[in-house]
């Protein structure tokens, strides 16, 4: 059915409204806040570049931004790494359809429990006498237990498994679109399993990765809870860094380090997005 | 396997020297999925370069029985031998076939040249072969200079073409294609039906096809496979199906048939009386037949003759249709209905609903069908 | 017939056809491993629940509900999950009111800069949360709305917003548009047309969006932490801040619940029938 302009006009309205005041405002004003200045307990409404200044001549704004990139690439990564595999078993080695629908939901049911509580289980599996730590004692790997909370590596381990339905699920819609017939051409001519994956499987399914790392890196950069519960003082990313400086009031600073998050936030976008595009699509 | 030129009467050699085509021998092989079983005891033997069809509806079994024969499906009971050498489960990749597959399953990111020449590659052809062959490829199927286009700017029957040349250049023994023209639109699926007999007739590859068209089946095979529900029911020339259907279902899948229903009579050397509804009829036997069996007698539309009313079967016109070529009679005959082509020239006589004619055949036109 | 047949099984054959079976058993294996792995902490949690000390040891000592009953005993987190609750209810609905009509618009209108619109109605869900949040709080400051549940509800709807327009504007394209044509056909206007024809038609779909947006609304932790002030905790915050003081396990106790109650609001669903593929959730 052909909508006039006035009804669709009319059908966006309420959402370019509700946007255009909750949100596009917040952020301006938020931007705006980036450009007052702190001091002595109250934010000065001047407009300076002043407080950008200081964040940029910090090296600890340094610091704390590799930490922030540095963590959620190796996360990415991980997930990329443990969630293709997952997605390449599910979707070619579980024939009924009944089991692969449950399975998908077992992957994806992470989600729809608060992050508070997903970190709290690493809490309790990563601490010395947790699971972890038992179970690889009891096997004999190491002696004395690991040190898995309140440092990165917790985090890192914590973060990754947040982040594994997000890369499993671009990566298996993919590779369900892929048409059978593909790899049986690829085999009929001649390529045994490894050459099929590497020629025909594996490009293909780069849209999915791509796609994949895309939602896992920005949701990475951007993880509040999970590095604050499980990190200890030691891992300092960029969302911390903004929740500090709110909270004692330095708005400025916190507006600041929120919109370096921000951009780097949409430069991945934009980066993966450009990476996308190339691809040859399936 | 050396390649020794197979020349056929009335082609040029090909200087691609094709070894000649393979035979396939398929023994007893059931396939079966879950409960349903989807090929049923199949046996046949394809000769080396032969254009064999199997030709049957959705679901009859054809697609799986030439997985089977590619290997990508392995029979449950039973074996396929090419050449002699039984199969078993050899994948795909080490079997002397290849496949044009019904989506074709081009790689989508690669060009042209790259699919064609994708089999070569995995041989480890040095890449100045590679290029000579898939050259050569281009110009079997009449692509030249569109080897680096993508895929997806190509045409539909310029797609067809380079599924063709991917599987041709690595000079399979037996090419599977498995209803490879069923995307097209009819004009450049007839046009295709000409190159793939060409094709076939030039290289002397042995063409195993699989199609539920059954004109394009007749029109270009040698010999015909017809299945259905997981079974072989005949397999014959063209002509051979078409003259002497040897079932009911056969007959009716094969142009168009009258089948009258009846039980044999009488059976002489040649010929059976049948007693049917429409009186006692006589029709051509197949071998066979006793007194008593209940069988149907298969009379061609086209070699129904019509007459004024008098004497002989009397029928009612219920319905004409006009195709140029022939008009199509509906006719009643008691309780039979009756479908008559009659070839039309200017000066033909028409008749048209409500009149009454009398309803002939040639007993030799005829021919008496059993069930299964 | 041809001549006796001889069987080939090149030892390559047989090579391939184990490597074949290895490679099965290893994907198989990692499967498994990936779903133990992604339900690894939850299951700890509940089993966690159940033990019979305040501290973290593996396996617990003993079983005991204790914590259940400690649970019950704090009236803070009753609260806490009333107020998501209600803030999750009233934010799914009004995201659901503007989505439904947006994700209509977006399907079926045809205009200029329909993808750029779509980008931006889309972008929350790539927005780093605690910006929002903290933009929310200004903003909201500067309003003089701040505490209570309305400045909760109003951001929840735009960060849930993403998740009903994509799940609804999915189900819409699969439509046949022929019914659509048919009704005005037959003389029905535009808003009847959209309220009889093409809503009932997707009311899996909005329903599958709707909880999804629920769980979504009721998870949120980054973009409200700014916004309550201890008297207006969500449950989530309430947990938070919880867990930064103590670690026994009522927060265990209170998780296992929560579980239950997200695989029930899943289970709603499921029996729903045919909602929209929630894989569609995400971007291509």
């Amino acid at each position: 059915m052909k909508l006039s302009g006035t009804a669709v006009l009319g059908l966006l309205a309420p959402g370019l409204a509700a946007m255009a005041v909750l949100y596009v405002v917040p952020l301006g004003v938020y931007f705006v806040n980036s450009f007052h200045v702190f001091r002595d307990g109250r934010i000065l409404p001047v407009w300076t570049f002043q407080t950008y200044l200081d964040y940029f001549t910090d090296p600890f704004s340094y610091k704390v931004i590799a930490e922030s990139v540095r963590l959620s690439l190796v996360v990415t990564g991980l997930a990329l790494a443990i969630g293709y595999p997952v997605a390449y078993a599910l979707q070619t080695r579980v024939r009924a359809t009944g089991t692969r629908a449950l399975l998908a939901l077992l992957l994806f049911s992470p989600l729809l429990v608060s992050v508070v509580v997903r970190t709290y289980g690493w809490l309790i599996l990563l601490a010395s006498q947790g699971l972890v730590n038992t179970a690889l004692r009891a096997v004999g790997v190491i002696d004395e237990p690991l040190s898995l909370l309140f440092n990165t590596r917790g985090v890192v381990i914590s973060l990754t498994h947040i982040m594994l339905p997000f890369a499993i699920f671009p990566i298996y819609s993919v590779m369900g679109r892929l048409d059978r017939d593909l790899k049986d051409a690829a085999t009929d001519l001649g390529a045994g399993w490894w050459e099929a994956f590497r020629h025909v499987t594996l490009p293909l399914t780069m849209p999915g990765v791509v796609a994949g790392a895309l939602i896992c890196f920005t949701l990475a950069l951007s993880a509040f809870v999970t590095p604050r519960l499980l990190g200890g003082g030691r891992v300092q990313v960029l969302p911390r860094m903004v929740y500090n400086n709110t909270v004692e009031i330095n708005w400025p600073a916190g507006a600041v380090s929120g919109l370096v998050l921000l951009a780097l936030s949409m430069a991945a976008v934009w980066a993966l997005n450009a990476v996308l595009r190339r691809l040859p699509s399936v | 396997m050396a390649g020794s030129l197979q020349v056929l009467p009335g082609a040029a050699p090909r200087a691609s020297g094709a070894a000649g085509g393979a035979e396939v021998d398929v023994r007893t092989v059931t396939k079966r999925f879950g409960t349903v079983v989807a090929v049923s005891a199949v046996s046949l033997t394809v000769r080396g370069g032969e254009f064999f069809s199997l030709l049957g509806p959705s679901g009859c079994g054809k697609t799986t029985t030439l997985r089977i024969i590619g290997g990508f499906e392995h029979a449950d009971e039973g074996d396929v031998a090419i050449d002699g050498r039984l199969m078993g489960r050899t994948p795909p990749n080490r079997r002397e076939t290849n496949m044009v597959f019904q989506r074709l399953a081009l790689f989508p990111h690669y060009s042209v040249f790259d699919n064609i020449a994708f089999g070569l590659r995995m041989k480890r052809l040095s890449e100045t072969e590679v290029r000579r062959r898939v050259n050569e490829a281009l110009e079997l199927v009449r692509l030249v200079g569109l080897e680096g286009r993508r895929i997806g700017e190509l045409s539909g029957g310029q797609q067809q073409r380079v599924a063709l040349a991917r599987a041709l250049v690595n000079r399979p023994r037996v090419l599977l294609l498995d209803e490879p023209l069923s995307a097209l639109d009819l004009k450049l699926r007839l046009q295709m039906q000409d190159e793939l007999k060409r094709l076939q007739r030039e290289l002397g590859t042995t063409f195993l096809y699989v199609t539920h068209d059954q004109g394009e089946a007749l029109a270009m095979s040698d010999r015909i496979g017809v299945m259905d529900g997981g079974r072989l029911l005949q397999v014959g020339t063209p002509m051979e199906i078409y003259e002497r259907p040897a079932t009911r279902f056969v007959a009716n899948f094969i142009g168009d048939a009258n089948l009258i229903d009846g039980v044999v009579e009488q059976v002489e050397e040649d010929l059976a009386a049948v007693r049917t509804s429409a009186g006692v009829v006589r029709a051509r036997r197949q071998g066979g037949e006793q007194p008593g069996e209940a069988v149907a007698v298969c009379v061609r539309p086209e070699r129904l003759q019509l007459a004024p009313p008098g004497g002989g079967l009397s029928a009612l016109v219920e319905d004409r249709a006009f195709s140029g070529l022939v008009v199509r009679y509906r006719l009643a005959a008691g309780p039979l209905r009756l479908h008559a082509a009659v070839p039309y020239h200017s000066g033909t006589p028409l008749w048209q609903g409500g009149d009454t004619v009398t309803v002939a055949w040639d007993p030799r036109q005829a021919v008496v069908v059993r069930e299964r | 017939m041809t001549a006796p047949a001889v069987q080939v099984r090149s030892p390559v054959a047989v090579q391939e056809a184990r490597a074949a079976a290895v490679r099965d058993a290893v994907l198989r294996t990692t499967l498994l491993l990936g779903v133990g792995f992604v339900l690894l902490p939850l299951a700890i949690v509940v089993v966690y629940s159940f033990s019979s000390v305040p501290y973290g040891v593996f396996p617990p000592p003993g079983l005991s509900l204790r914590w259940y009953g400690h649970l019950l005993g704090l009236p803070a987190f009753r609260a806490a999950f009333a107020r998501s609750a209600v803030i999750a209810l009233l934010a799914t609905g009004l995201a659901l009111g503007i989505g439904v009509l947006g994700a209509l618009a977006l399907v079926r209108g045809r205009f200029r800069g329909k993808e750029l619109l779509r980008g931006f109605l889309l972008s929350p869900i790539v927005m780093p949360k605690i910006v929002l949040g903290v933009g929310w709080f200004i903003f909201f400051a500067r309003l003089g709305l701040q505490g209570g549940i309305l400045p909760l509800v109003l951001a929840h709807s735009i960060v849930v917003l993403p998740f009903v327009i994509t799940i609804v504007a999915a189900n819409l394209v699969g439509l046949d548009v022929a019914l659509e044509e048919a009704a005005q056909d037959l003389g029905a206007s535009t808003p009847t047309v959209l309220w009889r024809i093409v809503l009932p038609q997707i009311r899996a779909g909005v329903l599958t969006a709707g909880v999804l947006a629920f769980i979504v609304s009721f998870d949120q932790v980054e973009s409200s932490i700014f916004l309550t002030r201890g008297e207006n905790n969500t449950l989530p915050i309430e947990m938070f801040l919880y867990m930064e003081k103590w670690q026994d396990p009522t927060i265990a106790a209170l998780s296992t619940l929560l579980i239950v109650f997200a695989a029930a609001l899943v289970g709603v669903v499921l029996l729903a029938g045919r909602g929209a593929d929630v894989r569609r959730l995400f971007p291509r």
